[in-house]
């Protein structure tokens, strides 16, 4: 056990040091911020000055160098558009996504697991036909459009909870469940898919004959084979939210990383975009590895192999 | 496929996990599909009014049904005079096959690197599952903006973008199946059996770990129909003068209270299609999945 | 009581969050974080405002304003010698008058005796000198310098309240230009603070003071009471930032915000009914058009009466009533009613398509070949992406080809303002806003050869553009202005489309009237109803 956290950390290294690579790329694919950050009066001195200063006019390696060991101390840079150190702006924006993040993550689950689990149940049934439905229409509707009906109807129309902005619990209401209810759709149909064949199992078919009560073979084993796939798409989802929510996060005005990066991206404000990707794939990571670990908990024969 | 000569022996299971009563197809959602792809397909011949045609003196018109509206612009005009109608039909080519394209291409390099990750081990695993998780921990919208940003946003690039933020999630879950099922009897009676690695990853992996990728590539048809929806939102989606159902709705969403078929109608599309995809792939997914046989 | 300068220990805990660590780089740029904590009275008494915008400030400091954005916090919290009144025409702010030597070259300022900076201080002479040199000096690096502190060449201390400003070329945009291109800031505020002072604490001598800010999510300003003459109704002012439009909306339909700016017109048309709002509307001087590229784009576009011919081509007054809803004024000439010099009749080039295909038959232009339009894909130009296919239909009506590029702003802006112009444009959709009524700012960086939006070259005009700052007196210019207009009507570089209206939504138990062509309202004389 211990080797393998050990590979799976160092494996985790290896991935953040090819993020920093491909981000940095990326970042700079989109062309020159100049423009941008200087204003249509800035003579053409203020405009290299600009890059100047930011290292903008040196050599692309040398450029990814520099990034790099900074990064390492975790210095970022400063922000072409804020001019303030972007591992602070990010760092600011990270915890509203965060708990946006994983207020919806609860929202999606209750909603997600208990609907697949008893649509797996009962095939055919006119539940199960109910839980297709909801999984289908969660999976296609635009959150933005979603988050946008919420607004009228439940801000507008009835004024219950505040239509955007970052704050109190109330302002959490809408955005998560906009995105609790796409992410749960996905959740109720790879629950649906793995318990049934859970129950398919030789082995369940095994425990009906031998007269288990069936609450107790759905619950401890049936959902247990079960759970290997789900916990991967829980952690995948999780991660998707981070980086997802951008639309939600845009339509609730909540000032998180997704926002800030599409800010950031428009902008051409290399270092928030390198400091925000990073900082949103380290997380991301991290609860890789804790899914991987979980993985391991759960079956045992993957940390054998 | 290989999976579809496996699954002729149908067990009692698979009545009851279908759509459709008695085990006969979802005829609604399967109808539905075809028309869409009809539409996408040769859509452009049925249509007299050119989706991009602007008329001044027909600015928001009601669908026909509708005082105001007329029988020359059945579902009613856009804010340019456009016909929706028109428009939606045209939506479809490229919302279909932006999307299609995407989820086959990013599947089909998903499915090999993962297979080939998850069954050799070693080497060619570890720099496989390096390159897929960096992809994995980048935001989606980051790698479409960066993209959109860098390149322009031409159908093209759409689907380059949704490939790349797409295969690696196949990778990963092909990947951790194939580790599961490579220790399984089966798998060691075809190894002892003297059958070589390709065969016995085409022919006895592959096909089981095509129950979740079909899920997945379902799903994903839908997701990425709706992903270009929301860059079209974000104002980085397919771009004037190429129609998608995502750009209608989105540059319609400022209508919403004004002229309600402007987002109703490309909404209704998206909705309908992913539900029948959904519906039809399920019923799919039912008769061709080897562990039906059970 | 207030307490200047001081931040009380107990306020920096209630700061909107709390930043784990510092990175410190080697330029030593080393500032408060996210929030940053002002001085002001308490307790006033007076109500709270909340106003919803769309985009952040990137700066604090007058001397890196880096766009217009960045005036919704400025117009607030900074004054000029000069700035706009209530009906946008320019009047003495900090000064309380001023006279001028015949040759236009030094100006002599009296300041007002009652002008305080918001940490106490009175505005001296002294001062005055100092947002000069500042402004400047090229470690303060202001990119703006170049429109009006460079062409200062002295400004001397003749008295506590008088200065002279000595300038080394006349310019007769100098007291209009006042108002954004060069704030009064405190010289013991500055040299008190320490490296980047108006990061940690700006300090100006505006309506309304700085107390928080929290980056990309809002601004906190509070009503200052010693101001000279605008003291403002309201105590506690909170700007938040909303970028979605239709989400900043929603902001004045539930009421969170007693005032919204910059609504599209689409929006706006419908919440004239609702019964909780007041939908109030100002002329701006943002202006949209479509320039074209007479450089190196469609080899036809070099001849003037092709450009003309385009013009007449599109029915602006359709276009803009259809994207628009009204809510613009379209325009004939390269400027509107109110800018200086634009008063001037002449025989319009009114919508006639026939005439167009005529015009343009006859000039030999090639219809074969495609024009390419660059649009705005994102930005905060409303229905940019309508009015690029409405223009193009009206083109395709009279035979002419179009291919349409929406670009994301940013990509859509290095082509534009591009050094080298990109000869594989045509048509750019644009829109440029003025910061007042001298017609100088736009016509200097649209129309001059070599200049950043400019795709027109003309060696006569030109000098014309050269000579026009160089008047010392008003009634002798305007002609000559107004001739420059008249000329850049036949050449039609650009085809001019319409000025958007500035559109805000006011809850109904206050009252304003929005200042008319400042496209970032001050605030000052929100009253309650």
């Amino acid at each position: 056990m211990g080797r393998f956290i050990l590979t799976r950390l160092w494996q985790t290294l290896i991935t953040l040091l090819l993020l920093t690579v491909l981000i940095f790329i990326l970042a700079r694919l989109t062309g020159d911020p100049t423009p941008l950050v200087m204003p249509s009066e800035a003579t053409d001195a203020d405009r290299n000055f600009f890059r100047q200063q930011y290292g903008l006019d040196r050599p692309i390696h040398e450029q990814y160098v520099i990034f790099l060991r900074n990064a390492l101390r975790g210095d970022f840079g400063i922000s072409f558009r804020y001019r303030e150190p972007a591992f602070g702006l990010v760092i600011a924006a990270i915890g509203p996504t965060l708990q946006l993040a994983g207020v919806s993550m609860l929202v999606a689950m209750m909603l997600g697991l208990p609907l697949g689990i008893v649509a797996a149940l009962r095939p055919g049934s006119w539940i199960a036909a109910a839980v297709r439905a909801y999984a289908s229409l969660g999976q296609a509707i635009p959150t933005f459009w979603s988050g946008l009906m919420l607004i009228l109807f439940l801000s507008i129309t009835l004024p219950i909870f505040p239509s955007s902005g970052y704050g109190g619990p109330e302002n959490f209401v809408l955005p998560a469940v906009t995105l609790g209810f796409y992410a749960s759709a996905s959740i109720a149909m790879l629950t649906w898919a793995n318990m049934t064949e859970a129950l398919r199992s030789d082995f369940v078919q095994m425990e009906r004959v031998l007269g288990i009560p069936p609450r107790l073979i759905v619950l401890k084993h049936a959902l247990r084979n079960a759970s290997l796939p789900i916990v991967t798409y829980l952690g995948l989802q999780f991660g998707l939210l981070l980086g997802g929510a951008v639309v939600t996060e845009r339509v609730f005005a909540w000032p998180g990383v997704g926002q800030m990066l599409v800010d950031a991206i428009l902008n051409r404000d290399y270092p928030v975009v390198q400091a925000a990707v990073m900082m949103t794939a380290v997380l991301f990571m991290m609860i890789n590895l804790m899914v991987d670990l979980l993985y391991a908990v759960l079956d045992p024969r993957v940390s054998r192999s | 496929m290989s999976a579809t000569s496996e699954g002729s022996g149908l067990g009692p299971f698979r009545r009851r996990f279908t759509w459709g009563r008695g085990g006969r197809p979802p005829i609604v959602a399967t109808t539905i599909c075809v028309i869409l792809v009809i539409a996408a397909l040769a859509g452009r011949n049925f249509i007299t009014l050119a989706p991009d045609e602007v008329d001044f003196t027909a600015i928001l018109t009601p669908p026909v049904w509708i005082e105001g509206g007329s029988w020359e612009h059945l579902l009613g005009t856009d804010q340019l005079g456009r016909d929706m109608l028109s428009r939606l039909v045209a939506g479809a080519r490229i919302s279909l096959l932006t999307a299609c394209a995407a989820v086959i291409a990013g599947g089909t390099i998903g499915i090999a690197l993962g297979l080939t990750a998850g069954y050799l081990g070693g080497l060619a695993e570890a720099v496989i599952m390096r390159v897929v998780d960096a992809f994995l921990a980048l935001p989606f919208i980051l790698m479409a903006l960066a993209f959109v940003a860098a390149l322009g946003t031409g159908v093209g690039n759409i689907i380059i973008v949704m490939v790349l933020t797409n295969w690696a999630r196949y990778a990963r879950l092909v990947r951790s199946e194939v580790v599961l099922i490579k220790q399984r009897d089966f798998v060691l009676l075809a190894r002892v059996a003297g059958l070589n690695r390709r065969a016995i990853a085409l022919r006895h992996i592959l096909p089981n770990v095509l129950t979740s990728i079909l899920v997945l590539a379902i799903l994903d048809v839908g997701r990425a129909i709706i992903l270009e929806s929301s860059l079209s939102f974000l104002g980085l989606g397919i771009q004037p003068p190429d129609v998608s159902w995502g750009l209608t709705l989105a540059e319609g969403r400022t209508y919403m209270t004004v002229a309600w078929w402007l987002t109703l109608w490309p909404g209704v599309a998206i909705v309908l299609a992913v539900m029948s995809f959904n519906a039809v792939g399920e019923w799919l997914k039912a008769r061709f999945d080897p562990r039906g046989q059970l | 009581m207030t307490c200047p300068g001081v931040m009380h220990p107990s306020e920096r805990g209630k700061r909107g969050f709390a930043i784990g660590r510092r990175s410190v780089i080697g330029a030593g740029i080393a500032t408060a974080i996210g929030g940053t904590r002002g001085v002001l009275a308490q307790g006033t008494g007076k109500p709270s405002l909340t106003v919803a915008i769309g985009t952040d400030a990137t700066t604090m400091d007058p001397c890196r304003i880096a766009g217009g954005n960045d005036y919704f916090f400025f117009a607030n919290v900074f004054e000029g010698l000069y700035g706009p009144d209530e009906n946008g025409r320019s009047t003495p702010l900090l000064a309380e008058s001023h006279t001028v030597s015949p040759d236009g070259l030094t100006w002599d300022f009296t300041l007002r005796a009652n002008a305080r900076f918001h940490n106490g201080e009175p505005v001296t002479a002294e001062d005055v000198r100092f947002s000069w040199q500042r402004a400047i000096d090229p470690a303060t690096r202001n990119p703006r310098a170049s429109v009006l502190v460079a062409n200062i060449a002295d400004v001397e201390v003749l008295e506590l309240r008088r200065c002279r400003v000595k300038l080394k070329r006349r310019d007769a945009t100098f007291l209009d230009n006042c108002g954004e291109y060069w704030y009064i800031i405190s010289k013991k505020h500055v040299e008190s603070a320490g490296e980047n002072p108006f990061d940690r604490m700006p300090v100006g001598t505006g309506p309304f003071a700085f107390v928080e800010r929290r980056i990309r999510s809002s601004i906190k300003l509070r009503g200052f009471e010693q101001h000279w003459g605008r003291v403002p109704a309201f105590g506690d002012v909170l700007m938040k930032i909303v970028p979605d439009d239709q989400s900043r909306v929603a902001q004045i339909q539930t009421g969170e915000s007693d005032l919204v700016i910059n609504i599209p017109p689409v929006l706006a048309a419908p919440l004239q009914r609702a019964p909780n709002v007041q939908i109030i509307r100002a002329p701006s001087f943002q202006n949209i058009y479509l320039a074209i590229n007479a450089l190196n784009g469609h080899p036809g576009l070099r001849k003037a009466e092709v450009r003309r011919a385009l013009t007449m081509a599109i029915d602006r007054q359709a276009l803009a009533r259809a994207t628009m809803l009204g809510f613009a004024q379209t325009t004939e000439l390269l400027c509107q009613t109110g800018v200086f010099g634009c008063d001037v009749t002449v025989t319009p080039h009114a919508f006639d398509a026939n005439r167009a295909r005529e015009l343009l038959t006859q000039a030999g232009f090639d219809f074969s070949r495609p024009l390419r339009i660059l649009g705005q894909g994102t930005g905060r130009v409303p229905q940019a992406r309508e009015t690029v296919q409405g223009a193009a239909a009206f083109l395709n009506r009279i035979g002419i080809r179009t291919e349409i590029n929406m670009l994301d702003y940013g990509a859509w802006l290095s082509i534009y303002g591009g050094r080298e112009k990109d000869p594989n444009v045509d048509l750019i959709f644009a829109n440029f806003t003025d910061y007042n009524a001298d017609p100088s700012g736009r016509l200097l960086r649209q129309i001059r050869s070599g200049s950043a939006y400019s795709w027109y070259s003309n060696p006569e005009v030109d000098a014309m553009l050269d000579r026009m700052n160089d008047f010392a007196s008003a009634d002798e210019r305007r002609p000559f202005v107004r001739q420059i207009f008249k000329r850049l009507h036949e050449e039609a570089p650009l085809i001019p489309l319409w000025t958007v209206d500035s559109i805000y939504g006011l809850g109904r138990r206050l009252q304003w009237k929005p200042t008319p062509n400042v496209s970032w309202p001050v605030l000052f004389n929100v009253r309650t109803a």
